[in-house]
């Protein structure tokens, strides 16, 4: 029974990712080609990425500033949440603006949420290295991570699966 | 009679006092109690042979107006001790011992009060600041002085007043109970006013024991009697329900687990069950039946994810057994359970399964350090090289700062929680490119899987910046938790 760990499982070339493992991958187009993507956990935490065929992929354009400051006086980067529930972080729904991404050429991009819930953390990396927004956006550049309500089924109607957004991308 | 502490002509003066309540309508062991006569003895006797009296007579007996025919010869059936000693029987409880608890009716209580009342202004020289109603002899108490010997007898088991982890609930009732502690509403009105909505906490009725002690506590003969006079009862109390309990065991061991399928603990969704079985479950099928019990409460020096291994000597636990019947067994005996725990599954295995203390058991959930093995693997399918190897095997007592990870962030605090890596040491995987063993010694707490993949960079630094590239982890086993608890047993 004392099986050496790498006879306990069938080793191969690729394994399914971290993404993969932990998240369903569901995929919001918006005008403009301002298309996000967001990770449900089935535990109810909901990550905000960029999709790969958001507009400023194509663009060419080089990021200046990750802006988490979305209104007069709405910093995301204000969001404090204490104890398990999460109590005190901000509330966000569907349109709510997560952050600004502004581009050399002056160009800016509206990032919203997608998924209703609390905001649990804004992605502070990207205030120092906005770039990662570009170079990991499908990981460690995510956007922020929101908690659901639980005890919720939640309502991904405002997004496609990952097949049909592939299908759709890909032509 | 033996001994009576009242600074009078003992004798004389306490067969006055119990004429004069019996004279009130009492048994004469209830009359006999004001003397504080502590004496088993003196109440085990037998005043009234029955046998001899006429049956017209025996009906006619009303019961004690203070204990209400409890321990009243004319109403003492026989037949009690068997009915209680049955039901204990039938329980099969093993303890050799047992404790005994009498709860009685509320009214008694206002009744002895109101004995004390007209007994002392009848002899003023009873009050005294060392003699009050609590010094009465407790009816609790003779009520074991006259029933314990023949429950001994039948239990065969012995009366062991507060030291017995084992005990026998019994319940007396009054049909009256009700009606007659009413006159504690009218004495203190305040004292019950909200008892009355609050349905939920009072559902056994209001009137606790408590609440008469601080009705009655202070209160004077005039007030008390204003309220309350006593009267001859109508009914006799009877017997209610039998309870017993035992105080709870402990016992503790290690586990082995073989299976990346298998949860610690049931596993559930909505109160739906999501996997067949769990580790706790394949532990406690066999120790219910063999300690007789109904419930158990499992805890455990940490917990692996489902697909984790645990290796080595296994990981400590500890189970609560609730309510034990069977408290007498040998090593060899528990050392058999644990046999058939083994040998009921592939999945788990037990070892140094053992009775432990209760004292003993917070020493399970001490923080103590972790030994890992986790399979890894580059997502870019290099192969690290031999600098890589000398550069992490070099690294000892690394702190990283580790946010709660995404997967427990919806039931734990979101949190930056240090946690040091004491040790790290790297072997290649030969005929896997990519593939590497990572060996870790970490601190209580670490998350692993996390320290390896960086979960989206919120553990820092983790595994991928510290190799240059990104890495995953294919599968993880603990080898060790380093606990000294609970001794190794060799068996």
């Amino acid at each position: 029974m004392n099986i050496p760990i790498e006879k306990s499982i069938p080793l191969s070339v690729t394994y399914p990712s971290v993404v993969e493992r932990y998240f369903t991958q569901r995929y919001i187009r918006r005008e403009g080609d301002n298309d996000t993507r967001i990770l449900y956990h089935s535990n109810k935490i909901c990550l905000v990425t960029l999709a790969k065929s958001h507009a400023i992929f194509k663009n060419g354009a080089v990021i200046k500033k990750v802006n988490f400051k979305v209104g007069e006086k709405l910093d995301r980067t204000n969001n404090k949440v204490s104890g398990k529930k999460k109590h005190g972080g901000q509330r966000v729904d569907e349109h709510s603006i997560l952050c600004l991404v502004e581009c050399e050429d002056d160009s800016v991009y509206t990032i919203r949420s997608g998924v209703k819930g609390k905001l649990v953390e804004v992605n502070e990396h990207l205030i120092e290295n906005p770039n990662l927004l570009m170079t990991k956006s499908e990981t460690d550049g995510y956007i922020a991570v929101v908690l659901q309500k639980l005890g919720v089924e939640c309502d991904m109607s405002n997004s496609v699966s990952k097949e049909e957004y592939d299908k759709v991308v890909d032509e | 009679m033996a001994s009576s502490p009242l600074p009078l002509t003992h004798e004389k003066f306490n067969l006055e006092i119990i004429e004069y309540i019996q004279d009130l309508g009492s048994c004469w062991r209830c009359a006999m109690r004001f003397t504080r006569e502590r004496e088993p003895e003196a109440y085990q006797r037998k005043i009234v042979d029955l046998k001899q009296e006429p049956e017209e007579k025996l009906l006619k007996t009303s019961p004690c107006v203070i204990c209400l025919g409890l321990i009243q010869d004319q109403f003492i059936n026989e037949c009690i001790t068997d009915e209680i000693a049955q039901h204990v029987i039938e329980s099969d409880y093993d303890s050799p011992t047992f404790a005994c608890m009498v709860s009685l009716p509320i009214a008694i209580m206002l009744r002895e009060q109101a004995v004390w009342f007209l007994t002392t202004e009848k002899f003023p020289k009873l009050l005294s600041p060392n003699f009050t109603v609590d010094h009465v002899t407790s009816l609790k108490d003779v009520w074991k002085f006259v029933f314990s010997k023949m429950l001994e007898f039948k239990l065969k088991k012995k009366l062991a007043h507060s030291s017995s982890s084992f005990q026998i609930q019994v319940s007396v009732l009054y049909p009256d109970e009700i009606s007659e502690c009413g006159a504690l509403v009218d004495m203190c009105p305040e004292k019950f006013k909200h008892r009355y909505k609050q349905t939920k906490i009072y559902q056994e009725g209001i009137f606790t024991r408590n609440a008469a002690h601080c009705v009655l506590a202070g209160m004077s003969s005039t007030n008390f009697q204003k309220f309350y006079s006593l009267k001859v009862p109508n009914v006799n109390a009877y017997y209610g329900a039998v309870q017993c309990f035992h105080t709870s065991r402990h016992i503790a061991g290690r586990y082995q687990k073989f299976s990346r399928k298998l949860c610690q603990t049931p596993w559930l969704i909505e109160g739906e069950k999501h996997m067949d079985t769990s580790i706790q479950e394949l532990i406690c099928q066999h120790l219910e039946p063999f300690f007789k019990t109904q419930s158990v409460k499992f805890s455990s020096s940490g917990r692996e994810d489902v697909d984790v291994r645990t290796l080595g000597l296994g990981r400590p636990f500890a189970i609560e057994l609730l309510d034990p019947h069977r408290t007498l067994f040998t090593q060899d005996e528990i050392t058999q359970v644990q046999s058939s725990i083994n040998s009921s599954t592939d999945a788990i295995q037990v070892r140094d399964l053992q009775l432990v203390s209760k004292e003993q058991l917070s020493r399970v959930k001490k923080k103590k350090q972790k030994i890992y093995r986790a399979l890894c693997v580059t997502l870019d399918g290099s192969t690290l090289t031999a600098e890589d190897l000398i550069r992490i095997n070099g690294i000892t007592e690394l702190v990283l700062m580790q946010k709660t990870p995404l997967r427990v962030l919806h039931r734990r605090p979101l949190a930056v929680r240090p946690r040091t890596v004491h040790e790290m040491k790297v072997t290649l995987l030969d005929d896997h490119p990519g593939h590497f063993i990572l060996r870790l010694k970490t601190q209580a707490g670490t998350y692993v899987k996390e320290f390896v993949h960086g979960d989206f960079n919120r553990t820092v630094p983790n595994l991928c910046i510290l190799l240059g590239r990104p890495v995953d982890i294919v599968a993880l086993d603990v080898d060790a938790v380093e606990l000294d608890w609970p001794p190794a047993l060799f068996n």
